[in-house]
């Protein structure tokens, strides 16, 4: 009698603990099996702002190579 | 509807942001979700941010064409902190070459890389779903890969909240405009000490 009870009470508690690990598996293993892209890829574009970078430079006087403007803000390479 | 998406995405946001920054949040398979999230919404932010700054750098070049003519030494100097904040964002010289210093490469380099930690995080939680369930105290291992990606992305998020400030500072993007900055601030609020 205690003996069955008890094994209730353990296969509910071992429920619990699964479901509290197991919740989002599948949103998780959805995620897990999708490719891994960049995630930035403007629609696998470069982007608007080297596209009007370049426009620019297409309107600079012309200057040796190695010119262009360097800033002096730049953040250095993280990696 | 513009409105109501942006609602909807700041609120994910938010829920993504405090998430990041709290190591309970969940089971450790929503936590993984809820780190793609992150990463998307960052992503989302960095083309939007892409878009204003495009916007400000036209302006700033129309400006100076009509002022002082395209091919001149005064159109180069007036459009000078435009490129140079360009080149700082796509790591792209006037030759075209690719420095691979941007900070766009790097978010992107660092978001791919957080990605791979995330997946490497789901494969060690299913192959230890006990170990994994433990709160009290959490189990080690299983804490250091989920929170694996963040260290990853880190050099990423920061570099784009450094940037973002020089370029509200310029005046190329407003950051009250944009409800999903308040998502980077709390990225970077976390991430960025």
């Amino acid at each position: 009698m205690w003996f069955d009870i008890a094994k209730q009470v353990a296969a509910a508690v071992l429920d619990l603990i699964k479901a509290a690990v197991t919740e989002g598996k599948t949103d998780a293993q959805a995620l897990r099996d999708k490719p891994i892209t960049v995630s930035v890829s403007f629609a696998g574009g470069d982007g608007e702002v080297v596209k009007v970078q370049r426009e620019i430079y297409a309107d600079l006087p012309d200057e040796p190579a190695g010119d262009a403007p360097t800033d002096p803000g730049s953040t250095p390479d993280p990696a | 509807m513009k409105q109501k998406t942006h609602g909807a995405l700041l609120a994910l946001l938010l829920v993504a942001t405090g998430a990041s920054a709290c190591d309970c949040a969940g089971t450790p398979y929503k936590r993984i979700a809820v780190a793609h999230a992150t990463i998307n919404a960052v992503a989302r932010f960095v083309e939007t941010f892409d878009r204003a700054v495009a916007g400000w750098m036209r302006s700033k070049a129309a400006e100076c064409k009509a002022k002082h003519g395209a091919k001149t030494p005064g159109y180069a100097e007036c459009v000078k902190p435009a490129l140079a904040f360009a080149e700082t964002w796509t790591g792209e010289k006037r030759d075209g070459t690719k420095t691979g210093r941007g900070v766009l490469p790097t978010i992107q380099s660092t978001q791919r890389a957080a990605r791979l930690a995330l997946d490497a995080a789901f494969d060690y939680v299913k192959a230890h779903e006990q170990a994994c369930g433990k709160k009290d105290p959490p189990d080690k291992a299983c804490s250091e890969k989920l929170e694996a990606w963040r260290a990853v992305i880190k050099p990423g998020v920061c570099g784009l909240w450094v940037i973002v400030d020089r370029a509200v500072k310029l005046g190329a993007y407003k950051a009250t405009a944009d409800p999903t900055y308040q998502m980077l601030a709390g990225l970077a609020g976390g991430l960025c000490k």
